[in-house]
C-alpha cells in the first residue's frame, strides 16, 4: 500500500436525503445535544469561553458605565504600556511559569531611566537603549534563578518583586531630589509625544512587538519549544529541547519588555517616584487569565492576552471615571482573577470529561405492528433448515461476514483478523491466507475485471487482485458542509455491489462511530450513515446520505437499481441507478420482524437477505423511548446495554416486488448463532456469520434453483470471469 | 539531576551483570558517610539547630558592632518586633508543610484591626467585635482552603487573589475613616500589658503560640496528617487521609493566626492604617522566617525549633539593621536577598524531581 494514498473526491449531484424514511419530524434532523458535544470537543474551543466571557465583560462595562470614546486615548495609552507586560507574562506562562517581579522591573527602569538622565547626565539616546537591556539582565536574574538552580517561580519572583522594588527606593532615597527637576531632552519627546506612521511611540512598540511575539509563539521553533516545555517538561526534556535555556529566554524576554514598559512609562508621566509600577503584577495577571491563559502551563496566545488588558484597562477606566474609592478596582480585580482562574482550571479539566458524557444522544423511533414469528404456519415460522448444514473452516476462520464464489468453485471470506481466506474447491477442506487488509473484511464482490472488491471495516474499499495483493481504492469522501463533526472518513465501510458501469456502491453505516462501538448506533437510532459510490475513475460521492444504518447492498437482476438494506429501520428500498427514473428511491420491503443485513441475488431471479437481529416488543418499546436510552448510555458500560436481540440466524427470499416467499431460520443457534450473509452458487447457499466460527454450506433442492449465474454483474456489456487473469498483475512498488 | 543521573548508571551496571560496580553505586546512592555529597550531608543536619548557630552569630556580631545591643531594653525591642511575625510564622509554616502558602495572610492581619475598631467606633461591644472578626476569619480561611483544596488551584494564586480580595472589600463596604487608634481601655490593649516574673505578659502569648504548634504537629494526628500531605499528596489521599477537610483546617488556623497577630501588633502600637498592600512587609518577613526556619517549601518538611530559630533570625537581622542606620530602602534590599538566598538555599538542599514535577507546580 503506498503511503501518500489520497481519494479522490467527486463532484456529484447532490445526494438524495434518507431523512425522510424515518418518519420522524424535521426537529430530529439535528441532535442538538450531540452537536454541542462536537462543539466543545474542538481545539479552538480551549480559549473561546474564557475569551467570550472577557469580551461580555468588556461590553458591559463599556454599556453600562459612563465611560465612552473620550476615554479611547487614555485607554489605549494604558493598553500600550501594559500590553508590553502582558505580553512578556503569556510568555513566561506558556513556558509553565510565573512572573510577579515584572512591576518591579518596569519601576527600575522607570525611575534608573529618569536617574541615568536626570542625576547621572547620560545621553539619553544611550539611557533609552540601555532600559531594555536592564529589563534584560534583571530578568535573567529570574531566569538563573528559576532554570538554573531550581527554585520555584512564583516564590523566587516574589522575592524579586521585593528585591528590585529596593532598588526603586534606593534611587529614590539617593537621587530623589534630582529626579523633582525636568530636564529637556528630544529622546523624552519623542518617546513620549513622537509618532510614526501616525501612530504615537508606544503603541507602535506595543504593535510591532506584539505581531512579533504572536508570529514567534505560534510559528517558530523557539515558540513551540516553549509550548511543549509548559505543557509537559518531561516530555520536553526527553525530545532533547533544552529545557533550561527556554525556560531561562522567558524570563529574559519578560524582563525586557518590562524593561521597555517601565521607559515608556516615565516618558509618558515625566516623572516616579518609588510607588511607580507599584501592583502592576496583579493588574497584568488578571488581564493575562482573563484572556485565557491557563495556570498550568502550555496553553496561551499572545492576542487573547491582549484581549484581556483591554477588559482590565476598560475597568480601571470605569473605576477612575466613576470615581470610585481605590478599593474597588483591586477589588474587581482580584474576583475576576479568581473567577477566571476558576474557570480556567475547572474548563480545562472537565471539558472533554463533559463532551463525552452528552456525544450520545439518542432518538426515538417508532416501529411499525411487529409480526409474530413463533406462530406456527406462516411464512416466517421457525424451522431447522440451517442447523445441519456442514461447515467450512470450522475453527479456523473468526468472524467471516460474507463470502464469495470464484468459478473455478474456490471460495474466498474474510476474517476480523484483516486476513482474506481462500478454501480450495469444489469441497472446501483446505483454505489459507489469500490476502491481508489490516482492516476486517466484511462485504465482498466481484468487479467487471474478475479482481475482488471488499468493504473493510475500518480502512475503506480495497480491491484484491489474482495474486493476493490488496490495494485501497477509497477511504473518503467529501465533508457535509457546515457540519461541525468532521464526517470525511469511512469509518465503517459494511457491504458492497458493482453496478453495470463498474462503479461501487458501498455502505458506510456510520459517519460518525467505528466499528468497536457500532453499539452506539444501536442506541442512538438516528440516520447517521450514507450510501457512498465510487467511481469506475476511484472517486467518492455521497449517493444517498442521512440513511438510518444501511446495511446489505445488492444490484438488481436488471441492473437499473440497488437494493439497500436499512437496519435500524426494519426496511429495503430501491435506488434507481440508471433507466428512466434513476435517481428515484422507492421501498422494497418494510416493517419486517428483523433487523435486516447483506442482500445478495438468487439464482430464480430472486433476492437473498439475511437478519443480524430480531425485533423484539422490548425493543420495540425503548426505541421509541429516548430518554431511557439516553440515561442508560450514561450510566451503564456498553457491554451492558440493552440491545435488539442479536443472536439470530435468520434467511429469508424475496422477490423484487417485496414478497418473502421462504424463511429458512436454525432455531437451536447451535451451529449458525448469527447469519449475516448468504451467496447462492451452483445450487448451494453458503452461510456467512460476523461471529461465527465456520461458513456454512446448505445444498438448495433443485426445483428453487434457476439458472443465473450471481457472480456476474447484471446489465454489464462485458464481465471477465472470477479471479481469470491468467498472469498475476505486476506488483508496483 | 545529579542523583538521576547516577540512578542511571546504576540500572546500567546491574544489567552489565557487574556486582562489585553495583555495590559501590548502591553505596552511593544509599549514601554511605565516606561518599555522601555535601547536599547529602547539609540536608541531614537539623537546620534548626544551624539556624540557631547562625543567629548566635549575628548576636556576636551585634554586640560586637552595636554598643546598645545587649541591653535588656534592646532584647525587649527584639522581642517586641518578633512577636507580630513568629506568630503569623507559625500559620504560615502550618500551611506550607501541607504544600501550601497563604499570601492573605497579612492582609487579614490589617483587616482584623481595621474592622474590630470601625465595629468597635460604630458602638459595637468589644468582645461582639472579636467574636464577629473571628467569625469573618474563619470564613477567609475557608474560602482559601475550599479554593486550594477542592477548586484545586494553585494556592498561590488562590491567596494573591483573597489577600487583595479581602483588604480592598474591607476598605470598599465598611472602612469610613483613614487611621484608627486603638482605645486604651480595651482588652485587645490589655494583649501586651503586664509583666510576669519580670518578663513581658506578650512573650507568654508568643510562647503559648510556638508550644501550640509544637503539640499540633507533632503529637495530634491532624498534624502528622498535614506532614503527610504536603510530603505526598497523592498517597495522603491514596491511603484514606481527608485530605481536602485537614487543608482547610491548615488555612483556617493560618487565618486564626493572622487576626491574633493582628490583636497583637495593635495593641503594641495602637493604631492601624488603611493602607495596607496586598504585598505587605509583614508577608514577606513571615514567607523569610518560613524558609529559614527550614520548613521547605517544597512541603512536609520542618520542625517548630527551626521556625522559632528562623523568627530569632530574622528579629535579631532587623534590629541589626536598624540599630546601625540603614535606612529603610537599604533594609528592603538586604531583606529581599535574605530571602532569596534562604529560597535558593531550600531549592539545592530539597530540588524538585525533573521526573514527577508537574509544569504547574509554581
Amino acid at each position: 500500500m503506498s503511503t501518500g494514498f489520497m481519494t479522490r473526491i467527486g463532484a456529484g449531484p447532490a445526494p438524495k436525503d434518507g431523512f425522510v424514511l424515518t418518519g420522524k419530524p424535521a426537529r430530529d434532523r439535528w441532535a442538538p445535544q450531540r452537536t454541542f458535544s462536537d462543539a466543545l470537543k474542538k481545539r479552538w474551543m480551549e480559549g473561546a469561553v474564557p475569551l467570550t466571557l472577557a469580551a461580555l465583560l468588556y461590553v458591559a462595562v463599556i454599556v453600562m458605565t459612563p465611560v465612552g470614546m473620550s476615554d479611547n486615548q487614555a485607554m489605549l495609552n494604558e493598553t500600550a504600556q501594559m500590553g508590553l507586560l502582558v505580553i512578556g507574562l503569556t510568555f513566561v506562562m506558556v513556558g509553565g511559569g510565573i512572573d510577579l517581579s515584572i512591576g518591579s522591573i518596569a519601576a527600575v527602569t522607570a525611575i534608573g531611566s529618569l536617574t541615568a538622565h536626570r542625576a547621572w547626565d547620560l545621553p539619553m539616546p544611550l539611557v533609552a537603549l540601555a532600559c531594555p537591556v536592564v529589563g534584560a539582565l534583571l530578568g535573567s536574574i529570574n531566569g538563573i534563578l528559576i532554570a538554573k538552580l531550581g527554585t520555584r517561580p512564583f516564590i523566587t519572583t516574589l522575592v524579586t518583586l521585593l528585591a528590585f522594588r529596593g532598588i526603586v527606593k534606593v534611587l529614590q532615597a539617593d537621587f530623589g531630589e534630582e529626579l523633582a527637576f525636568a530636564k529637556p531632552s528630544g529622546t523624552w519627546d519623542f518617546l513620549s509625544s513622537g509618532t510614526i506612521v501616525g501612530l504615537p511611540i508606544p503603541w507602535f512598540i506595543f504593535l510591532v512587538v506584539l505581531v512579533l511575539a504572536h508570529i514567534v509563539l505560534t510559528r517558530s521553533r523557539w515558540g513551540w519549544w516553549v509550548t511543549s516545555v509548559g505543557s509537559d517538561r518531561r516530555s520536553a526534556r526527553r525530545n532533547s529541547i533544552p529545557v533550561e535555556r527556554v525556560v531561562l529566554m522567558t524570563y529574559v524576554f519578560s524582563g525586557t519588555l518590562a524593561g521597555t514598559a517601565g521607559l515608556i512609562a516615565s516618558a509618558r508621566f515625566g516623572r516616579a517616584d518609588a510607588s511607580v509600577a507599584q501592583g502592576w503584577e496583579l493588574i497584568v495577571l488578571t488581564a493575562v487569565v482573563l484572556g485565557g491563559v491557563s495556570l498550568s502551563g502550555g496553553r496561551g496566545s499572545v492576542l487573547r492576552a491582549v484581549v484581556g488588558i483591554l477588559v482590565v484597562v476598560a475597568l480601571q477606566q470605569a473605576s477612575i471615571v466613576m470615581q470610585l474609592k481605590n478599593g474597588y478596582y483591586s477589588v474587581m480585580l482580584s474576583v475576576a482573577l479568581l473567577t477566571f482562574a476558576l474557570l480556567d482550571l475547572k474548563w480545562g479539566k472537565y471539558r472533554h470529561r463533559f463532551a463525552e458524557k452528552i456525544s450520545i444522544d439518542p432518538s426515538g423511533q417508532e416501529a411499525g405492528p411487529l409480526i409474530d414469528i413463533t406462530q406456527p404456519g406462516t411464512v416466517w415460522s421457525m424451522n431447522d433448515l440451517l442447523t445441519h448444514a456442514p461447515p467450512i473452516g470450522l475453527g479456523a476462520l473468526e468472524g467471516a461476514e460474507d463470502m464469495i464464489i470464484d468459478a473455478e468453485g474456490n471460495l474466498y471470506c474474510g476474517d476480523r483478523r484483516g486476513w482474506v481466506w481462500k478454501f480450495d474447491g469444489p469441497d472446501h477442506e483446505h483454505g489459507r491466507v489469500f490476502a491481508r487488509t489490516g482492516g476486517h473484511p466484511l462485504g465482498l464482490a466481484w468487479d467487471l475485471d474478475g479482481n475482488i472488491v471488499t468493504a473493510v471495516s475500518g480502512m475503506g474499499v480495497f480491491r484484491i487482485y489474482p495474486d493476493g495483493r490488496a490495494e485501497l481504492l477509497a477511504n473518503q469522501v467529501r465533508r457535509t458542509k457546515l457540519s461541525v463533526h468532521d464526517d470525511s472518513a469511512m469509518l465503517f465501510a459494511d457491504d458492497l455491489d458493482v453496478a453495470a458501469d463498474g462503479s461501487i456502491y458501498v455502505s458506510d453505516f456510520s459517519a460518525r462511530v467505528g466499528a468497536a462501538e457500532y453499539p452506539v448506533e444501536l442506541v442512538e437510532m438516528r440516520a447517521n450513515g450514507r450510501l457512498i459510490r465510487i467511481a469506475p475513475d476511484g472517486s467518492t460521492e455521497v449517493v444517498i446520505k442521512n440513511y438510518a444504518f444501511p446495511n446489505g447492498v445488492c444490484t438488481s437482476h436488471d441492473g437499473e437499481s440497488m437494493l439497500i438494506a436499512s437496519t435500524l429501520l426494519y426496511r429495503v428500498d430501491r435506488l434507481y441507478i440508471s433507466g428512466p427514473r434513476a435517481g428515484e428511491l422507492e421501498t422494497v420491503l418494510e416493517n419486517l420482524p428483523g433487523c435486516p443485513d447483506n442482500i445478495n441475488r438468487a439464482s430464480d431471479g430472486t433476492y437473498w437477505m439475511t437478519f443480524v437481529a430480531m425485533r423484539t416488543p422490548m425493543s420495540d418499546l425503548i426505541n421509541k423511548w429516548p430518554a431511557i436510552r439516553r440515561r442508560m448510555t450514561k450510566e451503564l458500560p456498553m457491554d451492558d446495554w440493552l440491545l435488539p436481540q442479536l443472536n439470530v440466524s435468520c434467511v429469508l427470499k424475496f422477490d423484487e416486488s417485496g414478497q418473502i416467499i421462504r424463511v429458512l431460520w436454525d432455531s437451536t443457534l447451535a451451529n449458525y448463532p448469527m447469519v449475516t450473509s448468504v451467496k447462492e452458487v451452483d445450487g448451494v447457499l453458503y452461510l456467512g456469520g460476523i461471529n461465527n466460527n465456520r461458513l456454512g454450506r446448505l445444498v438448495l433442492d433443485p426445483s428453487e434453483v434457476g439458472d443465473i449465474d450471481t457472480r456476474v454483474v447484471p446489465g454489464a456489456a462485458h464481465t471477465a470471469a472470477p479471479m481469470s487473469a491468467a498472469e498475476p498483475t505486476e506488483v508496483m512498488a | 539531576m545529579q542523583s538521576a543521573l547516577r540512578t542511571v548508571t546504576s540500572i546500567t551496571v546491574q544489567k552489565a551483570g557487574d556486582r562489585s560496580m553495583t555495590q559501590s553505586s548502591v553505596e552511593a546512592r544509599g549514601g554511605s558517610p565516606a561518599k555522601a555529597s555535601l547536599r547529602e550531608r547539609a540536608g541531614r543536619l537539623d537546620q534548626g539547630a544551624l539556624v540557631l548557630v547562625l543567629t548566635g552569630g549575628l548576636i556576636a556580631l551585634g554586640a560586637l558592632t552595636s554598643p546598645g545591643f545587649l541591653t535588656a531594653g534592646n532584647a525587649g525591642t527584639v522581642l517586641q518586633l518578633t512577636l507580630g511575625f513568629g506568630i503569623l510564622a507559625v500559620g504560615q509554616a502550618t500551611v506550607v508543610l501541607t504544600k501550601g502558602v497563604d499570601l492573605s495572610i497579612a492582609a487579614v492581619t490589617s483587616v482584623s484591626g481595621l474592622v474590630t475598631l470601625e465595629l468597635v467606633s460604630r458602638g459595637m461591644p468589644e468582645p461582639l467585635a472579636i467574636a464577629i472578626m473571628l467569625g469573618a476569619a474563619l470564613c477567609m480561611g475557608t474560602l482559601n482552603g475550599v479554593l486550594v483544596a477542592y477548586a484545586e488551584m494553585p494556592a498561590l494564586f488562590a491567596t494573591l487573589g483573597t489577600g487583595s480580595l479581602y483588604l480592598g472589600g474591607v476598605t470598599v463596604w465598611l472602612l469610613d475613616s483613614n487611621m484608627y487608634t486603638l482605645p486604651s481601655d480595651s482588652f485587645i490593649a490589655g494583649l501586651t500589658q503586664g509583666a510576669f516574673l519580670g518578663v513581658p505578659a506578650y512573650f507568654f502569648v508568643g510562647a503559648a503560640v510556638f508550644a501550640g504548634g509544637w503539640v499540633l504537629w507533632n503529637y495530634t494526628t491532624v498534624g502528622r496528617m498535614m506532614r503527610s500531605i504536603g510530603d505526598n499528596p497523592e498517597t495522603a489521599r491514596l491511603d484514606g487521609q481527608p485530605d481536602r477537610p485537614i487543608v482547610v483546617a491548615a488555612y483556617v488556623l493560618s487565618s486564626a493566626m493572622g487576626v491574633l497577630a493582628g490583636y497583637i501588633l495593635l495593641s503594641l502600637y495602637g493604631s492601624v492604617l488603611t493602607t495596607g498592600a496586598a504585598f505587605s512587609p509583614l508577608l514577606f518577613t513571615t514567607l523569610t522566617v518560613v524558609v529559614i526556619g527550614g520548613i521547605s517549601l517544597s512541603g512536609g518538611r520542618g520542625s517548630i525549633l527551626g521556625l522559632a530559630a528562623g523568627t530569632a533570625f530574622v528579629g535579631v537581622m532587623d534590629n541589626l539593621l536598624t540599630l546601625n542606620s540603614f535606612s529603610p530602602a537599604w533594609e528592603d534590599l538586604t531583606r529581599g536577598l535574605v530571602l532569596l538566598g534562604a529560597v535558593v538555599v531550600d531549592a539545592w538542599l530539597h530540588p524538585r524531581d525533573e521526573e514527577t514535577s508537574k509544569s504547574d507546580d509554581l
